[in-house]
C-alpha cells in the first residue's frame, strides 16, 4: 500500500522548497504558484463526469454543449486564480512589542503593481491556520496584521506561511508557500512575585511619587528621544507644529537599580528574567529612572521608552552563563 | 475565503429561491401537475421564509414533505423507476435542498443539484427555448457560486463576474463540441420509457389511425432537394405497406429485404436529404422508388428499412426514380396475398366487385372501382362516424364518409374483390415548402394511405383512390379539401398570412438548430472535419485536436492578461552587460539592490577595479535618473567602458 501520508509530506516539502527566509519584498514568480481544484472543485467535477456519460449515453447534444460550457468555465477560473497570485508583492514587518505568551504582531503588506484587482487573498500558517484576508486593488496595496504567538524569549521569525486565493469561485485553490525575512525580538514574560525594587537611597515608595508629581503642570520643553509619548503635549503640537513635552513638578524621578543578582539564589534564568521584564516596565510606566544591572554589562541608568526598549532586548537576548 | 460552516445571507437565499424557479418552470410542461404544484410550493415557501428573515422549516418536517413527494411521483407515474418519474424526484429535491439549506456548504450542494436538473431539462425537451432557460440559469449559477465565495460582492459584479467567465468559456464550449468525439448508440441499456411518446405512422391501420395522426402539427421530417422539388401530385413518400386484411385493420406482410433494391432505377431522379424525426420505428421514408442507400435496406414492398429504430433525429441522402418501373417480376406468393380477403366480411363490396370480374384488362376493372367510388357521392371528412365489422361496406354504401384510410382500404377490397391484385401504402404525401430555406417541411397532419394494384407488364402500379375522388387533395392539401365549417387542425389553416410567415421563418430556425446542434453526431463531424482538410478523422485525432485547442486557448487567455513584462531598454541594456560579466565572476547584482550600491559592495571584494566601477555605476545612475534623455554618444561611450574593464 502507498504511503499517502509520506507521499504528501514529501509533495509539501518540495513546494515548501524555498530555504530559510527570504528577502524583501517578495514578488510571487509564476512557477512558485501552485493550483488544484478545491473540495467544492472535486465535487464539481465529479458532477461534471456524471453530466458527460448522461450527454453521452442519451445523445443530449445540449448536455454536451452544457458540460462543455462549465469546463471552460473551470479553466478560466484556473487561471484567473493563479492571476490573482503571480506577480503579488509581499511585504512582511513587525510591529509594536510582544512578550512571550501574547502574538506577535506582524503586518503584511501586500501590494499590486501589474494593475489587476486582487480579491480574496488569505494568510495562513503552513499548517492551514487562517490568519487574515484581504483585498488588494489594482496598483494599490493592502495592509493585514499577523498573530504570530510567541513561545520562546528571543528573536522571532515569522516563519513559513501560505497565501491563498479560491476567486472567483471557489472550485480552485492557488497558492504559494512564502517565508518572509521578518522578525520580532520576543521580550521575556513580564511577571514576578516581588515587589518594586528599592532606590539606592532607601527613600520613596515611587508609585506615590508619580502619582502626586503628574498632577502639577510645571511646562513645557523640547522633546528628548528617551521621554514617554505620553507626556507630549499633543495639542500644542497640532497648532504650533513643535513637539514639546510637559514637565511635571512633582516628577522628580527617583532612581531604581534593577538588579540581576538581587533576586533570590534559587531562581532559574528564565524567571529571573522575568521578574527583571516586570521590573522595567513598571519603572517605564511609573517614569522613574533606572539602571539595569546583569552579570555581564550595565545599562542605564535612564529613562524612557528607548532605554525600556534597549533593556527589554537585552534581557531577551541574554545568555545563561556557560553558554555566553 | 472558508466557505464553510457560516450561515446564508439573505440575499444569496433570495437569488437561489429565484434560480430554482427558473429552472423548474419549463418543468411544468413535462411533468404532473401536481409534481410541479408541490416543487413550486416548495421554492415559494423557501422565497417566502427568506423575503421575511423567517427561519427555515424545521429538518424533521422536511422528511414527510419528502416522502408526500414521492408518494405524488408514484400516483402520477406509477413506478418510481424510469427516467420522467427518476425526474419528478429530482425536480423536488433541488427546492427540498433549499429548505434545508443552513450554511454556505449547502448552498454549493443545492447548485451541484440544480446542474443535475438542467441536464434532466434536457431529456425532456432540447428546443431553443430550453436552451435559452439553460443558459440564463447556467449564469445564475455561476453568480450564484461567486457570491458564496464572496458575500461582500453585489449581485450586479456577480452577474458582470459570470457574464465574464461564461464568455471566457463559449469558444471552448464551441471547440469541445464539434471536436468531441461521438458514440452512436447508448453506452448501456436505456429505461423501457425513454423513447415514449412519439408520434407518427404505425404498422397496421384500422379506420381512425391516420385521422387522429393529422390532428397533429408535428414535424415528421424535411427534406433538402438538390435541384427543384417534385410538383405536389408526385410527393408520396412511401412508410409501411400492408397487404393483410382481417376485415378491419390492415398488418404488414412478412417481407424480406436487401441493400439492392428488387428493380432497376431509371428515369429521371432526385437527389435530395432527409432530417427525419425520431419515431421510434424501422422505416426510413423516402419517395417512391429509392436508389441502393448506405443508410439502410430496402424490401421487397419497396420501402426504405433502417437497421434501427430511428430514436433520434436521422439525416440520409436518398436518389429516388420515381419513373421505374417495379414489381415486373412479382413472385406469385405476393400475388397471391394481394389477393386474400376474409370471405364472411363486407359482402355487399365483394358481390358488387365480382361483376367486374368479366371485364378482361385489369386496367378496365381499376376504372370500374374508381368510377363506382366517384358516383357514390362520398364525402372527405376528419371525423368520420365509428365503423362496425364491415368496415368497407358501411364506408361505402351506407356512412359515405371517410377519411384516406377508409378510401384506401375500400379500393384496395373492390379490386381483391374483382381479382386484381392490390395492397394498401401508408406514409406522408405532400409537404410544404418553407421559403426561407428552401426545405420541405412534411408534417404528421400530412400523413396519408393510398394504394398500389398490379398489372401483368406494367408491375405495381400507384392509385390513389381519395386523389381520384378529391383531385384538390393532392393539389392543395388538406386544407382545401375539407368542407366548409369542418375544424382545421391549426398548422394546415391557410389564412393569416403573417402568422404564416412567422412559422416559416421559426421553423427554418428550428431546422437550422436540430440539423446543426441537436442532429450534430459522427457523420456530421466527420463531414464538417473534412470540409477543413482533416479527412479520415478517429477519435484519437479528435482527442490530439482537444487537447490542442484547450492549450491554445488556455495559452491565450494567459497571454492576454499577462503583467505587461518588463522590457529593458537600450540603457539598462547596456548596464546588464556589466552585471553579466560580473556574474561570471561570482558576483550577482541582487534584485532589490541599486546601481551604485552593487558598485560599493564589488569594490569592497575587488579593490582592484573598484574605481572604475563606481564611475561606471555613476554614469548609469546619472543617465537613468538624471537626464532627460539618452544620447546614442552617451551610450556608446558607457558601453565602450564597460566593454575596456578588465574583470
Amino acid at each position: 500500500m502507498i504511503d499517502t501520508r509520506r507521499l504528501r509530506a514529501q509533495a509539501r516539502a518540495w513546494m515548501q522548497r524555498v530555504t530559510g527566509p527570504e528577502p524583501q519584498p517578495i514578488r510571487l514568480p509564476q512557477s512558485r504558484v501552485y493550483v488544484l481544484p478545491s473540495r467544492a472543485g472535486a465535487a464539481m467535477l465529479a458532477t461534471l463526469a456524471i453530466m458527460l456519460v448522461a450527454s453521452i449515453n442519451y445523445n443530449l447534444a445540449l448536455g454536451f454543449a452544457l458540460v462543455f460550457l462549465l469546463s471552460g468555465v473551470g479553466l478560466a477560473h484556473i487561471l484567473q486564480s493563479w492571476r490573482t497570485l503571480v506577480g503579488l508583492e509581499i511585504f512582511v514587518r513587525g510591529d509594536g512589542e510582544v512578550f512571550v505568551g501574547e502574538a506577535a504582531s506582524f503586518v503584511m503588506r501586500l501590494t499590486d503593481t501589474t494593475g489587476r484587482l486582487r480579491p480574496g487573498l488569505t494568510v495562513l500558517t503552513h499548517d492551514g491556520q487562517r490568519l487574515a484576508t484581504c483585498n488588494v486593488p489594482a496598483r494599490g496595496n493592502a495592509e493585514v496584521s499577523i498573530g504570530i504567538p510567541a513561545q520562546a524569549r528571543g528573536w522571532l521569525p515569522v516563519g513559513k506561511l501560505t497565501i491563498e486565493s479560491r476567486q472567483p469561485l471557489g472550485w480552485i485553490r492557488a497558492w504559494s508557500y512564502i517565508q518572509p525575512d521578518a522578525q520580532m525580538l520576543a521580550y521575556p514574560r513580564a511577571e514576578g512575585p516581588l515587589p518594586q525594587p528599592p532606590s539606592p537611597h532607601g527613600v520613596l515608595e515611587s508609585g506615590l511619587v508619580t502619582e502626586r508629581g503628574d498632577e502639577d503642570f510645571a511646562g513645557l520643553r523640547n522633546r528628548n528621544p528617551q521621554d514617554s509619548a505620553s507626556r507630549i503635549a499633543w495639542k500644542r503640537m497640532a497648532s504650533s507644529g513643535e513637539l514639546l513635552v510637559k514637565e511635571f513638578s512633582g516628577a522628580v524621578a527617583p532612581e531604581r537599580v534593577i538588579d540581576w543578582s538581587s533576586l533570590p539564589t534559587n531562581w532559574d534564568a528564565e524567571r529571573r528574567l522575568s521578574q527583571l521584564a516586570l521590573w522595567v516596565v513598571q519603572a517605564q510606566a511609573d517614569g522613574a529612572r533606572w539602571q539595569l544591572v546583569l552579570p555581564k554589562e550595565d545599562i542605564g541608568p535612564d529613562s524612557g521608552e528607548v532605554h525600556a526598549r534597549e533593556c527589554l532586548a537585552a534581557l531577551a537576548l541574554f545568555l545563561p552563563d556557560g553558554r555566553a | 475565503m472558508n466557505t464553510g460552516q457560516r450561515s446564508l445571507p439573505r440575499p444569496l437565499l433570495l437569488q437561489l429561491s429565484a434560480l430554482a424557479a427558473v429552472i423548474l418552470l419549463p418543468f411544468t410542461l413535462f411533468q404532473p401537475i401536481a409534481v410541479s404544484a408541490l416543487s413550486a410550493l416548495l421554492v415559494g415557501w423557501r422565497a417566502y421564509t427568506a423575503w421575511h428573515d423567517r427561519a427555515a422549516p424545521p429538518k424533521w418536517l422536511l422528511v414527510p414533505l419528502a416522502l408526500a413527494g414521492v408518494g405524488l411521483t408514484w400516483l402520477a407515474y406509477g413506478q418510481l423507476l424510469g427516467k420522467l418519474p427518476g425526474l419528478a424526484i429530482l425536480s423536488l429535491l433541488l427546492p427540498l435542498k433549499l429548505l434545508e439549506s443552513r450554511d454556505l456548504r449547502d448552498a454549493r450542494a443545492a447548485l451541484l443539484l440544480a446542474c443535475f436538473l438542467m441536464m434532466g431539462l434536457f431529456l425532456h425537451a432540447q428546443t431553443p427555448w430550453v436552451a435559452l432557460c439553460v443558459g440564463l440559469a447556467t449564469l445564475g449559477v455561476i453568480s450564484s457560486l461567486a457570491r458564496i465565495q464572496d458575500e461582500t460582492v453585489s449581485f450586479r459584479h456577480s452577474a458582470r463576474q459570470a457574464l465574464s467567465l461564461c464568455g471566457q468559456g463559449v469558444p471552448l464550449m464551441i471547440v469541445l463540441f464539434v471536436l468531441f468525439p461521438r458514440v452512436s448508440g447508448p453506452l448501456w441499456g436505456l429505461p423501457l420509457d425513454a423513447f415514449g411518446g412519439m408520434t407518427g405512422l404505425s404498422d397496421h391501420m384500422s379506420p381512425g389511425t391516420i385521422s387522429t395522426l393529422i390532428e397533429s402539427g408535428e414535424i415528421a421530417f424535411r427534406a433538402e432537394f438538390k435541384g427543384p422539388p417534385p410538383p405536389p401530385s408526385e410527393r408520396y413518400w412511401r412508410g409501411p405497406v400492408l397487404t393483410n386484411f382481417d376485415g378491419r385493420e390492415w398488418t404488414q406482410r412478412w417481407q424480406a429485404s436487401s441493400l439492392e433494391p428488387p428493380y432497376e432505377v431509371e428515369g429521371p431522379v432526385y437527389d435530395y436529404v432527409m432530417t427525419m424525426e425520431a419515431s421510434n420505428e424501422r422505416w426510413l421514408l423516402a419517395l417512391d422508388y429509392p436508389a441502393a442507400t448506405p443508410e439502410g435496406r430496402i424490401s421487397d414492398d419497396f420501402a426504405l428499412i433502417s437497421r434501427q429504430p430511428v430514436r433520434a433525429r436521422q439525416r440520409y441522402a436518398v436518389q429516388s426514380y420515381p419513373q421505374t418501373r417495379v414489381g415486373m417480376e412479382e413472385s406469385a406468393r405476393a400475388l397471391g396475398q394481394s389477393l386474400r380477403l376474409p370471405p364472411d366480411r363486407n359482402p355487399r363490396a365483394l358481390a358488387l366487385a365480382a361483376q367486374w370480374r368479366a371485364l378482361r384488362d385489369p386496367a378496365e376493372r381499376l376504372q370500374q372501382a374508381l368510377g363506382f367510388m366517384r358516383k357514390q357521392g362520398l364525402q372527405y371528412t376528419l371525423y368520420p362516424p365509428l365503423l362496425g365489422d364491415n368496415s368497407v361496406d358501411e364506408f361505402l354504401f351506407d356512412s359515405r364518409r371517410g377519411f384516406c384510410e377508409h378510401f384506401a382500404s375500400a379500393f384496395v377490397v373492390l379490386m381483391r374483390a374483382a381479382g386484381v391484385p392490390a395492397r394498401v401504402v401508408t406514409g406522408y404525401q405532400g409537404g410544404e415548402l418553407n421559403p426561407i430555406d428552401g426545405t420541405l417541411v412534411v408534417r404528421q397532419s400530412d400523413a396519408h394511405a393510398w394504394a398500389e394494384v398490379w398489372m401483368p407488364r406494367r408491375g405495381w402500379v400507384r392509385v390513389d383512390p381519395t386523389a381520384a375522388t378529391f383531385p384538390q387533395r393532392i393539389d392543395g392539401g388538406i386544407g382545401q379539401t375539407l368542407g366548409a365549417g369542418e375544424p382545421l387542425p391549426f398548422v394546415a389553416r391557410q389564412d393569416w398570412p403573417l402568422l404564416r410567415d412567422i412559422r416559416y421563418r421559426w421553423e427554418a430556425l428550428s431546422n437550422t438548430w436540430n440539423q446543426w446542434v441537436l442532429g450534430y453526431n459522427t457523420s456530421r463531424q466527420s463531414e464538417l472535419l473534412r470540409n477543413v482538410g482533416l479527412s479520415d478523422t478517429d477519435w484519437r485525432m479528435l482527442v490530439a485536436l482537444m487537447a490542442f485547442a484547450i492549450a491554445g486557448w488556455m495559452s491565450w487567455l494567459a497571454w492576454r492578461s499577462w503583467p505587461a513584462r518588463h522590457r529593458p531598454d537600450a540603457l539598462e541594456r547596456v548596464w546588464r552587460r556589466l552585471v553579466r560579466r560580473l556574474r561570471h565572476e561570482g558576483l550577482p547584482q541582487h534584485d532589490w539592490e541599486p546601481a551604485t550600491r552593487y558598485a560599493q559592495r564589488i569594490g569592497r571584494k575587488r579593490p582592484d577595479i573598484a574605481d572604475e566601477i563606481r564611475r561606471i555605476a555613476e554614469r548609469y545612475a546619472t543617465l537613468r535618473y538624471g537626464a532627460a534623455t539618452v544620447s546614442a554618444a552617451d551610450l556608446a561611450s558607457l558601453r565602450r567602458d564597460i566593454d575596456r574593464l578588465s574583470i
